[in-house]
């Protein structure tokens, strides 16, 4: 029940500003999540590192130059320092013979520490309206007000519009950059236009998480997203409402424990929600791709046994005992019933008191799989030199992998044979 | 007559991911002969002579040289890898990397010796290039580069050569010092394995060829290998339905075989 | 005297990461010590809190062990998740970064760890924990650590140079001729861990970085040779140090900014200097 009270709390009306700085928060994270996308699949992930760590020295003169804490003018510094560093990680890797990741780290650790210099020199100077601007290095919410989160929501909502109004071609330009520039897209422009939305973005990002950790803001919901999907809109409209649940979590998670930053709690917010995308994904996630290899080798026994019992009644007799089936093929007999079963609950085969009887569905089902591994031993043989005793095994594995398609074209590849290699005749 | 063995390859397969790079491949080459690896890119020609030389493991199967482990005969075999796979910027001298020839017999701790250095000296020479003995590698051209990968495989004294598209990129000057180079291996007795992709050049530079196509397609002498029925389909559109198989056992995630 | 001691503690940081820094360089491995530098962060935090002392032995098992979790992290990741690596290395050392800092958060006051101290170091304070050594010396304790850290780098990398030279250069080849590179790699990887991870305490994770990238990158301009570059790298890493902490003292601003900033300006030297060189060559060829 505390809990609760915590959360009723937490979104009443007393504590408007808590729920100002929460909704701050998720609408910053939303950007982030949204650009991020394009960061991570334009396989930048590194390069969304050196951008957050570099808008430091920009948030510092700004804040040198006016004497004030006004978002808008750290905004201008981060946006342009930001750029700055990014020019420059593309100039001198085009220039020198040193490789990406040296200029990188370089990069990214000059540029912060030229704003460490700045941020003590501020602090050192005395300047009484200096408190705070540390929170840069974790992130602290706390401190927005109402004009903050106008000017991030106007930040994020150009943000978003831009990636409306451009996905084609920011989309092109992360699949395939040589195809876009081929195809007539000013690709230096829409790349030169994606990075300053990724470093605005930065700029506002920066004020929740901090600098070290806003690299996570952009890849980890985007990285999340991509195991549940695989269109690009789908993508971002998931990787941003991660990107705004997590925000709003963290800072609730953060008010409730006194002086808890809030930037390292959204990221360990968002590292949850892309651990569970990764782990539970229809397609792509971890259980899933093992379901996949499970049903491969479902797949597998069915089609064998299905094989074995058909070559048995093709000999002549008709029926076979589990028993007999167990000996002759050497099955372990757990896996041969529990195939055996599978099999009946599809209708291939019918199971008599230990006698096992092939249906015309199961014998069509396994006619196709002899077809298969004998046009793939006539495939081989023909156009390549292997020797003959290895055709059997070869073809053993392959049977279970060739698709109708494969199928059709194979035959007439091969010009629809009748006989394999071995002579035996191929069941069409 | 046909000369002996001196490698073999018996189902070797070699997997990447779920994909086959080489799929169930046998071959045996003769000794003392120039043997020549080809096929379309993406074929399994660096592959394979990654896996004789021991530098992937295969997935099954295996390869033999000698009629032994490769760790039993290593010292007799000496390796060209593939010259755009290396960074030439890298800060060192023509001596630096040819001195790596000796490092096997020499071990990685004890000092080269003097002979070490007589011989290192005597491999640039072969391949014309003592005169850039203490020049930064950053600074040589293609074919210069070439020649010093050449000289450092002269330099591990093999018997057995295993060279990665030597002729990849490199000027027209090179390109005849290294045959007359590789005539001159061969008369000496030794065995010359090169991975190449000019088809114009193929009949007058080897004695035996590989075609692969991630398959073997054929191995043999060149005037039974190299005709047009097999260089089509080596080549040609017929072998699409590997790549497309390869393709569903990646996508599906699987095995290639089932046991 | 304080000068001193800091300016030494810096410079031996500066060789540690300058020996380490020149192979991960060639290696294109520097984002790596970048995420190390910061993943190891709650194994240092848990470690200080349990043990409740800054001695360095708990301190170097709990790095070395959030450091195998990150590594584990990443790998699991690209292998069994199927993630792109630079995203795996992204959401990895972050992750554990803000576990880190949760916890300095959280439990710090008991533990004499702040966040800020996390990425400046302490490098400004190192006199106060002055320890004896023979002769009636007085050193900075963590300066002592570095110095033993920076003479088993040396004698590794004079031991395995021609390993590490090799597997740098040409891992196919070194594989053919039967060197297990897995070793080097591991070797290179072990010496980096341990620079990270004492360095981190007196300087900061981005000092760090900064000396693991700059003078490398720096000497790597002006040689090409790698023997000349492992030096000069060390050489370059004490200049900046020195320059660096007396224009911190002159500014009165953080040590490790200012050496970072020292860095990065005599790298922007070098790199126009080089460049006008390379291309007045250039014109001169052609």
């Amino acid at each position: 029940m505390e809990l609760w009270e915590h959360i009723t709390t937490f979104f009443s009306a007393e504590n408007y500003t808590l729920f100002i700085v929460s909704i701050g928060s998720g609408i910053l994270c939303l950007a982030a999540g949204a650009v991020g996308t394009f960061t991570y699949l334009r396989k930048r992930a590194l390069i969304g590192d050196v951008i957050s760590h570099s808008v430091l020295p920009g948030i510092a003169i700004a804040f040198m130059l006016t004497g004030v804490k006004n978002p808008l003018y750290f905004l201008l510094g981060a946006v342009v320092s930001g750029l700055i560093s990014i020019w420059i990680v593309d100039y001198v890797q085009a220039k020198s013979k040193l490789k990406l990741d040296t200029i990188l780290a370089l990069t990214l650790s000059v540029f912060f520490g030229v704003g460490v210099v700045l941020l003590t020199k501020i602090q050192h100077g005395g300047n009484a309206a200096q408190s705070g601007l540390d929170s840069f290095l974790f992130g602290k919410a706390a401190s927005m007000n109402l004009l903050d989160v106008k000017l991030f929501s106007i930040i994020a909502l150009v943000n978003v519009a831009c990636i409306a109004v451009f996905l084609r071609s920011f989309s092109l330009i992360s699949f395939d950059e040589s195809y876009a520039k081929g195809i007539g897209f000013n690709v230096k422009l829409l790349k030169g236009f994606l990075a300053l939305l990724t470093v605005m973005t930065v700029a506002i990002g920066v004020q929740a998480v901090g600098v070290v950790l806003m690299a996570a803001l952009l890849i980890t919901p985007a990285a999340g997203a991509r195991y549940l999907t695989n269109s690009i809109p789908r993508m971002l409209v998931i990787s941003g409402s991660f990107g705004f649940a997590s925000g709003l979590i963290g800072v609730f998670i953060s008010y409730s424990g006194a002086g808890m930053p809030t930037g390292p709690w959204i990221v360990i917010v968002l590292s949850a929600f892309a651990l569970v995308a990764i782990l539970f994904g229809k397609k792509r996630g971890v259980f899933a791709r093992r379901r996949v290899k499970k049903n491969n080798h479902i797949k597998i026994n069915n089609e064998n046994v299905l094989k074995d019992i058909y070559k048995v009644g093709s000999q002549g007799t008709k029926t076979i005992t589990i028993n007999e089936l167990i000996k002759k093929e050497k099955y372990p007999p757990k896996l041969l019933i529990s195939t055996l079963k599978r099999l009946e609950k599809i209708d291939h085969v019918g199971l008599v008191r230990g006698m096992i009887i092939l249906s015309d569905k199961g014998r069509l089902a396994a006619r196709e799989v002899i077809r298969k591994h004998r046009l793939w031993e006539i495939y081989l043989s023909k156009y390549f030199q292997l020797d003959a005793d290895h055709l059997h095994d070869d073809a053993e594995g392959i049977e279970h992998v060739i698709t109708p398609e494969i199928e059709i074209e194979l035959i007439k590849l091969l010009e629809r044979p009748e006989k394999d290699p071995h002579q035996s005749e191929i069941p069409y | 007559m046909s000369n002996p063995t001196i490698v073999e390859a018996h189902n070797l397969t070699v997997v990447y991911g779920r994909k086959p790079a080489l799929w169930n491949v046998d071959f045996e080459l003769p000794e003392k002969q120039v043997i020549g690896i080809m096929g379309p890119n993406g074929s399994g020609k660096s592959t394979l002579l990654k896996s004789i030389m021991g530098v992937v493991e295969p997935t099954s199967g295996f390869t033999k040289v000698y009629d032994q482990e490769l760790s039993e005969v290593r010292d007799r075999v000496s390796y060209v890898p593939q010259r755009q796979d290396i960074d030439w910027d890298f800060p060192a001298s023509v001596w630096d990397i040819v001195s790596m020839g000796r490092f096997q017999k020499r071990g990685l701790f004890k000092k080269l010796t003097a002979e070490d250095k007589d011989i290192i000296t005597e491999s640039l020479e072969k391949v014309n290039m003592l005169g850039f003995s203490k020049r930064q590698i950053s600074q040589l051209s293609g074919g210069q580069q070439q020649r010093v990968f050449l000289a450092r495989a002269i330099a591990q004294q093999g018997d057995l050569f295993l060279m990665d598209e030597p002729f990849a990129g490199v000027d027209i000057a090179t390109e005849e010092m290294i045959i007359s180079l590789l005539k001159e291996m061969k008369t000496a007795g030794k065995t010359l394995v090169i991975v190449h992709h000019d088809l114009h050049t193929a009949q007058s530079y080897f004695d035996h060829l590989v075609l692969l196509n991630t398959r073997l397609v054929a191995s043999g002498p060149t005037q039974d290998v190299f005709t047009d029925q097999i260089l089509t389909d080596t080549y040609g559109g017929k072998l699409t339905t590997i790549a497309k198989i390869s393709q569903e056992l990646e996508n599906k995630e699987f095995p290639i075989r089932y046991k | 005297m304080n000068d001193f001691y800091i300016i030494f503690t810096a410079s031996l940081v500066a060789i540690n990461c300058a020996l380490m820094g020149s192979f991960l360089v060639m290696r294109r491995m520097v984002m790596i010590g970048d995420a190390i530098s910061h993943a190891v962060l709650p194994g240092i935090f848990v470690a200080y809190y349990v043990s409740g002392s800054t001695a360095s032995i708990p301190v170097l098992i709990g790095a070395a062990l959030s450091g195998i979790l990150a590594t584990l992290m990443i790998e699991w990741l690209t292998a069994k998740a199927r993630l792109q690596s630079d995203a795996a290395i992204g959401i990895a050392y972050t992750l554990l970064f803000a576990i880190g800092i949760v916890l300095i958060s959280k439990f710090g006051a008991n533990a004499d760890l702040d966040q800020q101290c996390v990425l400046y170091g302490e490098i400004e304070y190192v006199s106060l924990w002055l320890q004896p050594i023979v002769g009636g010396l007085l050193l900075p304790q963590q300066a002592i650590i570095l110095a033993i850290v920076c003479m088993v780098l040396i004698i590794a990398i004079a031991i395995g140079y021609r390993g590490l030279f090799l597997t740098t250069f040409d891992p196919n080849f070194a594989l053919s001729t039967g060197v297990a590179v897995t070793f080097w790699h591991y070797f290179l990887m072990s010496g980096v861990s341990l620079t990270t991870v004492v360095s981190f305490e007196s300087v900061g994770a981005i000092l760090v970085i900064a000396f693991l990238s700059g003078p490398p990158a720096i000497a790597y301009l002006l040689t090409e040779d790698l023997k000349k570059m492992l030096i000069l790298g060390c050489l370059i890493g004490i200049s900046c140090s020195i320059g660096g902490y007396y224009a911190a003292k002159w500014l009165n601003v953080s040590v490790s900014g200012s050496i970072s900033t020292v860095i990065g300006i005599l790298f922007l030297i070098t790199f126009v200097i080089t460049s006008v060189q390379k291309s007045k060559l250039d014109v001169i060829t052609s």
